[in-house]
């Protein structure tokens, strides 16, 4: 369930690229890099991973789902977080939303 | 030789006795307060800092060292350090924002105690003395002594050439111990070759702690401080003490309650202190503390509160070893998608 976003949202990195937008991925596992390239790797994904997000993701943002996402627009503002999946057509709009901000 | 230069040297051979000296004080009452003055250099960035170090009672023969800086552009407790029974060093609280040259200095007094036993006192002459047997023991190396005798002016030079190949632990150590000496590496940048240098004026060392982080510290001098300068201190650290605790990762609820408690009291009592400009920042570090406690207990009115602020800054390493920090993303949207396995 929680991986099953992420080929959603390297679509979106794709998509929008050129229109400044950054998806980072956060694993709150603790996971080797060698473990999470493979993921990314067998997913075919193509935007940043970042490791040991753990104390980021529950002392800074609050999290105690997975996966949460966060929506931070150019300023640095939250403009919305979400958890649980959320559908191809959904992070779109998410996402449409936000660089129109 | 001039006086001053006698001084610093002299101060620099007290420096590795002090560990001994000041855990035998440490059980009456406060030992002695030392000032340095240090130089701090790291990815070409140079910082200047009066940083005292003082000993607070322990139980036992255990002592405690505290650092505190007296700068308030650098503002906070740095750290302490204890001492084990058998007078091992062991930093007990670091830095909580994190200054590399902090964990430097706390390596360079950590590395005084593996060569402690082997410096004596200087002569008059004002050059520190070293075991060759122990060296060449620690770091598998050859030493000999290239200037003798050795001058005022120049201290005594020492060459050294390995013969073992460098483990990263021994390069660590051999860093370490040349704290106190300048030592050139060969052109090749390993450490094959070099060469150990008592400079008598300064001390010059580097601390590698992995492979992209140098940091240089240089000892430009080093005083006892009156019993005065030193209650004033140790009033200070008092309360610096608790807010460092309670912004280590791991703090609760009470820590901070505590810590803000010191602050109130801090600032009836030392209204003018030279920490006082750094009194904000703590408070406002130590409410977002308070914040992450109470989150903790409740994390979705906590992430609900977060919307339309700016996001937290966080600096994490991507798959390849690089570092990103968030706040270097403004200008661009971000996605963060937290996930894992479970």
């Amino acid at each position: 369930m929680c991986r099953a976003e992420a080929p959603h949202l390297s679509a979106l990195q794709k998509k929008f690229a050129s229109k400044g937008l950054v998806v980072l991925g956060i694993n709150i596992d603790n996971d080797s890099a060698e473990r999470i390239g493979k993921f990314r790797a067998d997913k075919g994904l193509e935007y940043t991973m970042l490791q040991k997000g753990n104390e980021v993701a529950m002392r800074a943002y609050f999290c105690r789902a997975f996966p949460t996402l966060y929506w931070i627009d150019e300023k640095g503002t939250i403009m919305a977080r979400d958890y649980g999946f959320q559908t191809p057509d959904r992070l779109e709009e998410r996402a449409r939303a936000l660089m129109a901000r | 030789m001039p006086e001053s230069h006698l001084q610093v040297s002299l101060g620099l051979a007290c420096l590795i006795l002090l560990g001994a000296a000041s855990i035998e004080k440490a059980s009456g009452a406060v030992g002695e307060t030392v000032r340095y003055q240090v130089t701090v250099q790291e990815s070409g960035k140079k910082e200047t800092a009066n940083i005292t170090v003082f000993v607070l009672p322990g139980v036992g023969k255990a002592a405690r060292w505290v650092l505190a800086p007296e700068e308030t552009s650098l503002g906070l407790p740095v750290a302490s350090i204890a001492f084990d029974a058998k007078g091992r060093a062991r930093p007990a609280l670091s830095d909580p924002l994190g200054r590399p040259w902090v964990s430097a200095f706390l390596s360079w007094i950590e590395a005084d105690d593996i060569v402690k036993p082997e410096w004596r006192k200087p002569e008059s002459t004002g050059t520190a003395k070293i075991t060759v047997a122990e060296l060449r023991l620690r770091a598998k190396i050859n030493v000999t002594h290239n200037c003798s005798p050795a001058t005022e002016e120049t201290g005594s030079v020492v060459s050294l050439e390995l013969v073992e190949p460098v483990t990263e632990e021994s390069r660590l150590r051999l860093e370490l111990r040349s704290l106190r000496f300048r030592f050139e590496l060969a052109a090749d940048g390993q450490f094959s070759r070099g060469t150990l240098e008592h400079d008598i004026s300064r001390s010059v060392g580097t601390v590698t702690r992995d492979t992209d982080s140098r940091v240089e510290i240089i000892v430009l001098s080093r005083e006892a401080l009156t019993e005065s300068e030193t209650r004033k201190i140790e009033d200070e650290f008092a309360l610096l003490e608790s807010v460092a605790r309670a912004l280590l990762p791991g703090h609760d609820e009470k820590q901070v309650k505590d810590a803000k408690k010191d602050i109130s009291k801090y600032r009836a009592k030392f209204p003018e202190g030279k920490l006082s400009g750094a009194i904000v920042s703590l408070e406002m570090r130590l409410v977002s503390a308070g914040e992450s406690v109470a989150g903790l207990a409740n994390p979705d009115e906590a992430a609900a509160r977060l919307i339309g602020k700016i996001a937290p800054d966080f600096k994490l390493t991507d798959l390849d070893g690089n570092e990103v920090t968030l706040s270097d993303l403004r200008g661009k949207s971000v996605i963060l998608s937290f996930w894992g396995y479970a």
